[in-house]
């Protein structure tokens, strides 16, 4: 049976609310622009599931529920505190127990047929190769960050999004804090004069190194309990220790993307949208002799440079970025009241900014907001499979560089590195059975 | 025994010597721990990861004799998929008939991967596997490799399949089909989708994505003509397809068939169409749109209709928006407001000004709040003047808000004249109120200068001092500084003492001193740029009202500036603002620092005027500080 389930009051809602949100200037967007006025009839809410949902699954999870339109209806997860855990509370808010719960992925996938969109929370080493699948069985998939562990798995989270007209949204969500956006658009308007260089937090923690070492191992649990060997998944085999599923990848070569991947999935998009460069990447990336990638200048085809910074010197807060022109500068972070810039005249186009941004994209300052109004709309929302896979291949690029310990020199057409095969050899990693994109 | 014990031994050598020179073993060597029986898997497998980068060749039957272990299987592909020589397709083609399990599904896969064409027969039989997982991935390797060869494989295939396969079947069909349309082989690679199109039962998705890629990859007038039907389809999920599809072709005739039926589409279709038209920029849609934001339709499409002829720039849309924030509510009057905000290009500025002119009071409001948030060039102007003129009180009193968020130096002369003609007592506060937020974000954001010309921190004057002129001058940002006086910051150069920390500097050229106890906090606020006292020196010279003059002495005396100090001293003998005055430089000298040279003189004048005698008494003890 076919549904005809868009919902007619959907999506212009949300500009609406991010008009309020404009109004309020610079100093607070307020939560009345997360939700939408009004009820959305059960016929036409957009069903959800879960994928592997802890800590960050679990914000995302319950900032979507906000949203009236959506309903979440059912949990996947190969450990049985977290279904538990996800059932529990997506069954006190919606006072039933109807949230149905998930071992196996597959099985989800293959089941759940009535799942319009999938929200993926996995960890790295999983985000590329669930999202795949779930845009092969037809759902829509909002993925954490950093969403692919290679090259090689951005193209294809890429290509299974156009192949099956799916919309995808990597959680990147500062591209649609107002803030951020004025930052960016600032640098891309050309208000800052011409942009010469932008700058990019990455983590304060981990390295660009990580370890190849194997933890203790512990005796493995029933896989009822955990399913070790579904939460390895496509990476290489290492024995069961309890802190890995615990948190305690980030840090591992197999399983994470770094301290330039934990933030740089953010804030490289950030930058690359201020830089108007969201459909390319640096061209050339200059190795640091030190563990973290910090001060690494990454140098655009047209001579733009985009810094990576560990350091708080260009922002006073996490995951910013900043953008320096030949007439001023503007950055932003979390946690700030108004934007950072060169001259306080720049904050009087706040409101002007964001609004002109949002009359030109239609885009709400509310990142699950946007991924749902594209649901509906079918249009691909702002962090699309193209800005995460570019912005991912940056990041990809500049721990390369790091683990080469020398400069290289990247073709963004090609997708590869120029006359480089060492560092080409890097671009994919075999996946261990059965797993396959 | 002997030997693989001798051996292991050098194997375990090897790990620690390039362990111990972070240095990366040999391909020999790498090659002689994945063959080691007695290396553990840990070894093995580090191993694998390190051939991945180094491998060549010589190291490719090494690991294809790991491709049957399933410990290790997977890391040897995890070498092989990366070594380019040729041997290693050869030998994950090999091993397609030779291993079986799990390990199977992993050679598989990597044959996909390495685009083998030598592997398409081996793959091929594999397809007619009677376990599904080793057919599906067969079907997948072979989309991988997408020749022709291989995509009569799958098509061969089909004809046997149970809808089970049909999913992984399409998939690797469409992968075939994208790389024999990037080959140039259109035929073949539309053959391909029509093939999908006609599974049955077919998977939704798969027909959804066949629809697709039959459209792109025909172009011209018959993919268009696909595109059409899909439009006109009652099946909802086709009709987004086509939607979707429509943003990905450039074609102008698409926006002509979304606009042709649009008026008589249902609604959740029309605000589809509506922002396709707007992400595809068809401009053309306009005059259509333009009707659709009339009262005949739901607010969500005008709504929808009055945000895509915004993105276009529509103008004749801006008389809409401008009735709409004057009779509108809710949605549909917060959607104008915004749309005017964000319109693209100079039009809007009038549509925006006129509203000042409007006859309603309210839209007069309105006005003025757009005048503001959009930023115009007119707009400090428009503000200015209306606090001057405008005889509404309300609309006085929104100017005045609004410039106090934004007003500049540049609207400083011009803020310090308002409050001299300030028409109320009530309305002169509510300037003096945003002339001091001004002040203040200006000091924020300009900063003034600091330097630190000497700190030195122990037991002051005469015992054990440390110079930390350097270690206070690293602690001052945007040009203020906050710095505890302890131990902690700046080591113990006289043990047993209450020490002090005193910190000389200079602010925009005019030299201070400061100085705290152990355990207190030394701060430096920012100062007043110069030019913003520079401002009030001017307009204090044109001799204000009185009560005009006390405001601006009082707003000064906010300020931790030595060229405010200057100025204000200059009027603490004042007939009408001395008394305000005198209170204003002991306020400023109480929070900065002033050379005692300046300090002393005005501190002596001020306790000698004022009949205050608290105040008297802190400008006493101020004056003894800086002697």
């Amino acid at each position: 049976m076919q549904r005809d389930k868009v919902s007619r009051r959907s999506f212009m809602k949300s500009a609406a609310a991010a008009s309020v949100a404009a109004a309020v200037g610079p100093a607070i967007v307020p939560a009345s622009v997360v939700g939408r006025a009004g009820a959305v009839p059960p016929s036409d809410q957009i069903l959800l599931g879960g994928i592997g949902i802890n800590s960050r699954g679990t914000h995302d999870m319950r900032w979507m529920m906000e949203e009236d339109d959506v309903r979440m209806i059912a949990v996947c997860d190969v450990r049985k505190s977290r279904r538990e855990a996800v059932k529990a509370e997506v069954d006190e808010r919606y006072e039933n127990s109807d949230c149905a719960t998930y071992m196996d992925l597959r099985e989800f996938l293959e089941e759940r047929t009535d799942i319009d969109a999938v929200l993926i929370a996995t960890g790295d080493r999983w985000h590329a190769l669930a999202s795949i699948m779930a845009m092969q069985a037809g759902k829509d998939v909002y993925s954490e960050k950093p969403s692919c562990m290679t090259v090689a798995e951005g193209q294809e989270v890429v290509k299974a999004a156009r192949r099956y007209q799916r919309v995808y949204q990597t959680g990147t969500q500062r591209l649609s804090e107002a803030h951020h956006v004025f930052a960016m658009e600032m640098a891309r308007t050309g208000r800052l004069g011409e942009v010469h260089t932008a700058y990019a937090h990455i983590a304060p923690w981990d390295d660009a190194y990580m370890t190849h070492d194997w933890r203790e191992e512990e005796s493995e649990p029933p896989r009822e309990e955990v399913d070790w060997d579904a939460w390895l998944g496509p990476c290489p085999w290492r024995p069961y220790n309890s802190a890995y599923v615990e948190g305690g990848w980030r840090g591992v070569y197999d399983f994470h993307t770094s301290c330039i991947g934990e933030w740089g999935a953010h804030t490289f998009a950030q930058a690359q949208m201020g830089l108007n460069k969201l459909d390319t990447a640096p061209v050339e990336y200059q190795y640091v002799d030190n563990q973290t990638g910090d001060g690494m200048v990454c140098t655009f085809a047209d001579g733009q440079r985009l810094i990576l910074s560990r350091g708080d010197q260009y922002w006073h807060g996490s995951c910013g970025e900043r953008f320096d022109g030949e007439e001023g500068w503007a950055a932003a972070a979390d946690g700030y009241t108004r934007p950072d810039v060169s001259s306080p005249s720049l904050l009087n186009e706040y409101r002007r900014v964001v609004d002109e941004y949002q009359a030109r994209t239609q885009r709400p300052m509310n990142h699950v907001r946007d991924f749902f109004d594209c649901v509906r709309t079918r249009r691909d929302p702002v962090a699309n499979p193209e800005v995460m896979h570019r912005s991912m291949t940056t990041v990809h690029a500049a721990n390369i560089c790091m683990w080469l310990k020398r400069d290289v020199r990247f073709d963004p057409d090609k997708e590869e590195f120029v006359d480089d095969p060492e560092a080409n050899r890097l671009l994919s990693r075999a996946m261990r059975e059965p797993w396959t994109v | 025994m002997k030997v693989r014990y001798v051996k292991s031994l050098a194997v375990a050598a090897a790990f620690l010597i390039a362990f111990a020179a972070n240095a990366q073993m040999t391909e020999a060597e790498l090659i002689d721990v994945i063959t080691d029986s007695d290396a553990t898997l840990k070894e093995k497998s580090d191993a694998c990861r390190e051939l991945a980068q180094v491998g060549t060749e010589e190291a490719v039957p090494a690991l294809a004799d790991l491709l049957g272990d399933e410990k290790l299987s997977h890391m040897a592909r995890y070498a092989l998929e990366a070594i380019p020589d040729p041997a290693a397709e050869e030998a994950l083609t090999e091993a397609l008939t030779e291993v079986e399990g799990a390990p199977l599904l992993g050679i598989i896969a990597s044959a996909g991967v390495r685009r083998s064409e030598a592997a398409i027969a081996p793959l091929s039989e594999l397809l007619e596997d009677e376990d599904a997982d080793v057919a599906h991935a067969a079907a997948r390797a072979l989309g991988g490799i997408g020749t022709e060869n291989a995509a009569d494989a799958l098509v061969g295939a089909l004809a046997e399949a149970e809808p089970r396969d049909h999913l992984a079947l399409s998939e690797s069909l469409f992968r075939c089909a994208e790389a024999l349309d990037e080959a140039g082989r259109t035929e073949e690679a539309i053959a391909l989708y029509e093939r999908v199109l006609e599974l049955e039962p077919e998977p939704q998705q798969a027909r959804l994505g066949a629809l697709r890629g039959a459209v792109l990859t025909r172009g011209g007038e018959e993919g268009l003509a696909r595109l059409e039907e899909a439009l006109q389809s009652e099946e909802h999920a086709v009709f987004a397809t086509a939607i979707r599809l429509s943003m990905e072709l450039p074609n102008e005739a698409i926006g002509e068939m979304l606009t042709a039926d649009l008026s008589g589409w249902s609604t959740d279709r029309q605000l589809l169409a509506i922002q396709a038209l707007g992400e595809r920029g068809d401009e053309e849609a306009a005059p259509a749109l333009q009707d659709m934001t009339t009262e005949q339709y739901p607010t969500e499409v005008r709504v929808a209709a009055l945000h895509t002829l915004t993105r276009f720039a529509h103008d004749p849309v801006l008389d809409t928006l401008e009735e709409l924030v004057v009779t509108a509510d809710g949605e549909l009057e917060q959607t104008a407001r915004q749309c005017l905000v964000g319109y693209p290009g100079e039009a809007a500025d009038d549509a925006i000004l006129a509203l000042l002119e409007h006859e309603d009071a309210q839209a007069q409001l309105a006005g003025l709040e757009l005048v503001a948030d959009r930023n115009m060039p007119q707009t400090m102007d428009v503000l200015l003047e209306t606090v001057a003129d405008h005889p509404n009180d309300e609309m006085r009193g929104a100017a005045i808000s609004h410039l106090r968020q934004t007003a500049g130096l540049d609207e400083l002369p011009a803020l310090l004249g308002l409050l001299a003609d300030a028409p109320s007592e009530e309305e002169a506060d509510a300037i003096e109120s945003m002339l001091s937020v001004v002040c203040t974000r200006l000091g924020e954001s300009m900063g003034g200068e600091l330097e630190i010309t000497e700190a030195v921190y122990g037991d002051l004057p005469d015992g054990d001092v440390a110079d930390v002129t350097q270690d206070v001058a690293d602690m001052v940002e945007e040009g203020a500084l906050s710095v505890e006086a302890s131990n902690a910051n700046f080591g113990d150069p006289a043990d047993g003492t209450v020490k002090q920390l005193r910190v000389d500097y200079t602010q925009n050229g005019q030299p201070g001193s400061q100085t705290v106890q152990e355990g207190e906090t030394l701060d430096i606020g920012m100062a007043a740029p110069p030019e913003v006292v520079e401002a009030f020196r001017s307009a204090l010279a044109q001799d204000p009202p009185a009560e005009a003059a006390r405001a601006m002495i009082r707003v000064l005396g906010s300020m931790e500036s030595g060229e405010a100090f200057g100025l204000v001293a200059e009027y603490i003998d004042h007939p009408e603002a001395g008394a305000e005055a005198r209170k204003a430089v002991v306020r400023i000298a109480e929070g900065v620092g002033i050379p005692s040279d300046q300090l002393v003189p005005v501190m002596d004048e001020v306790a000698d005027l004022t009949d205050d005698s608290e105040l008297a008494d802190r400008a006493r003890q101020l004056a003894e500080s800086g002697q």
